[in-house]
């Protein structure tokens, strides 16, 4: 099996022939290979051959999404007008652009086609779909989520105090968040001719109480995973979560990429039975370090959450790390996770 | 006895996060002349103490800790009038910013928040700050203490860069520095030549302190 389709089968919570490994892809491919990080953003074939340079360095990982039109985290802030930052080493960014409440009431959908960097993410997938060699998968890039959405353009201050200051007004941002997330992908559905998973992050629902998760995350969640019914619908948290778990899984996704911060044998225990688990190694105290002591955490890390299947080993918020790390996480999966996994 | 009613229902209302009742209740405190040393140490501080421990407890969750902290500090600044008139101190001076790179404010807003509370004066620098602005605020307004946060692991070590040129620039023994942020360690901090870290909001609090003591 190639490490995506461990990737896939684990994805229906069933066994591959390993614990496969796969990582969360970012601009960082740029800087491994020592490109401008704005030229791998807006030069589609740097993009493109930094992203298969990742692939045959690391055989024996996966990189979800795959191949794709990795924008960093601007793309949708931009179609609301936000300025976009970039930097030569470090990923491109956006200052809010909401400074008043009031001014939430003026706000408009964007159109992907036409508004910001959106149409250039098509542009740029309509590229590598047309120039990747077969052999690997090309995907629709990780979207912002709602709540992600609306701090990016507001302010995440600014959008945590209005949840008691201004609630109605948080509801009319993250319903214009959502819309534009949904017109997104189904524009990425279009020019591709069907993509085969969509793939949010909010971190936002792990810094909230149950309370508002369930007024300003859940609905708004929900609303989006159900308009990709019959995709892989995968679902990015790198903060704790362990407080909203089960109402997270009930938006509706099917892999759950979550924190370190997280207990990995109770959210194992919980969520085992219902979503495949994408994580989650220390990503700095450990997978920055010794790579005797990633193959501890790693062994364990499988002994907990791989057996039945459902389960791929990654680091648990941050992307990558430094290329040994990487190798030790893949050797410790080769090592101790094959199926049946008899980790002592 | 009144007194003592009126700042512990003042106290509640921070606590509970009812900024309206919070508004009403300490134009009362003010109207009936209630000392702003009193206000701040038995209403605004054992509130923020409070939320603090609610926090850890996972009972409130970063919106809560943000409110607080922003009604606390509209709190302040309207004492600030009669605390000034009254000759009541500040704790410290303290500049702060993200660093050059870092556009993320949230943990150095809620930190500022809570050093507020606890008594010193804030000069907000904001975000992506190039080390050469830090220097020039240094030089210029004399901070007790300076404060650097970033959120991102390829910014972090821009603190060392501000360091440097604090001691290139003969200021590194006038003032104490500071750094936080969400991937920042004790460890990283003492590598790298800081007088001090802060884990969370309350630690950095219990850190400035300590700083002030030690001169």
């Amino acid at each position: 099996m190639t490490p995506r389709e461990r990737y896939m089968v684990a994805a229906r919570l069933e066994e591959p022939d390993q614990v496969p490994v796969a990582f969360l892809r970012s601009c960082y491919d740029a800087t491994r290979i020592g490109l401008n990080v704005k030229d791998y953003i807006l030069d589609y074939g740097k993009k493109l051959t930094a992203q298969i340079k990742l692939h045959e360095r690391f055989p024996g990982c996966a990189f979800v999404p795959g191949i794709n039109p990795d924008f960093g985290i601007v793309a949708e802030a931009s179609a609301f007008g936000a300025e976009v930052f970039y930097y030569e080493k470090e990923p491109p960014m956006c200052t809010p652009i909401i400074k008043n409440v009031e001014e939430i009431d003026s706000i408009k959908t964007p159109d992907p086609y036409r508004d910001g960097l959106l149409p250039k993410v098509l542009e740029a997938y309509k590229y590598l779909i047309e120039n990747t060699p077969s052999k690997y998968e090309v995907d629709p890039p990780a979207i912002r989520g709602p709540l992600d959405l609306a701090t990016e353009i507001r302010g995440a201050a600014q959008v945590l105090s209005d949840m008691y200051r201004h609630p109605e007004y948080v509801h009319k941002l993250v319903t214009i968040a959502a819309q534009t997330q949904i017109d997104f992908l189904k524009a990425l559905d279009e020019v591709s001719g069907g993509t085969k998973l969509s793939f949010i992050c909010d971190d936002i629902p792990g810094l909230i109480s149950p309370k508002f998760f369930e007024e300003f995350g859940f609905p708004y969640m929900k609303k989006i995973f159900q308009s990709f019914n019959g995709k892989l619908r995968i679902y990015h948290n790198c903060k704790r979560s362990m407080h909203i778990l089960e109402r997270l899984v009930d938006t509706g996704f099917q892999v759950f990429n979550f924190s370190f911060e997280n207990n990995l044998k109770e959210t194992k225990a919980r969520l085992g039975k219902k979503v495949c688990l994408w994580g989650n190694v220390e990503p700095i105290g450990v997978f920055l370090k010794d790579p005797k002591e990633i193959e501890c955490v790693c062994k364990e890390q499988i002994k907990l959450a791989g057996p039945g299947g459902g389960y791929v080993l990654s680091v648990g918020g941050g992307c990558y790390g430094p290329d040994g790390s990487i190798d030790s996480m893949i050797e410790a999966a080769n090592k101790y996770g094959r199926y049946p996994i008899t980790v002592d | 006895m009144q007194d003592a009613k009126l700042i512990a229902d003042l106290r509640d209302a921070f606590v509970n996060i009812e900024p309206d009742r919070a508004t009403e209740l300490l134009k009362k405190a003010i109207e009936e002349d209630i000392s702003p040393k009193e206000i701040i140490e038995k209403a605004i501080r054992q509130g923020a103490d409070e939320v603090g421990r609610k926090y850890e407890a996972c009972e409130y969750f970063l919106p809560e800790l943000v409110m607080s902290g922003e009604m606390m500090k509209e709190a302040i600044e309207s004492l600030k009038p009669r605390m000034k008139a009254e000759g009541i101190s500040t704790s410290g001076n303290v500049i702060f910013g993200t660093v050059k790179g870092d556009l993320h404010d949230i943990g150095k807003n809620i930190v500022i928040s809570m050093l507020s509370v606890a008594g010193f004066d804030i000069t907000d620098l904001g975000v992506d700050i190039p080390p050469e602005r830090f220097i020039s605020e240094v030089r210029e307004k004399k901070p007790d203490i300076l404060c650097l946060s970033s959120l991102l692991t390829h910014t972090m070590p821009e603190f060392g860069v501000v360091i440097a040129q604090l001691k290139e620039n003969g200021l590194r023994d006038k003032v104490k520095v500071m750094v936080g942020g969400r991937p920042v360690t004790k460890e990283y901090a003492n590598d790298i030549g800081a007088d001090s870290y802060g884990r969370d909001a309350y630690e950095a609090v219990e850190e400035a302190r300590k700083l002030m003591q030690t001169g």
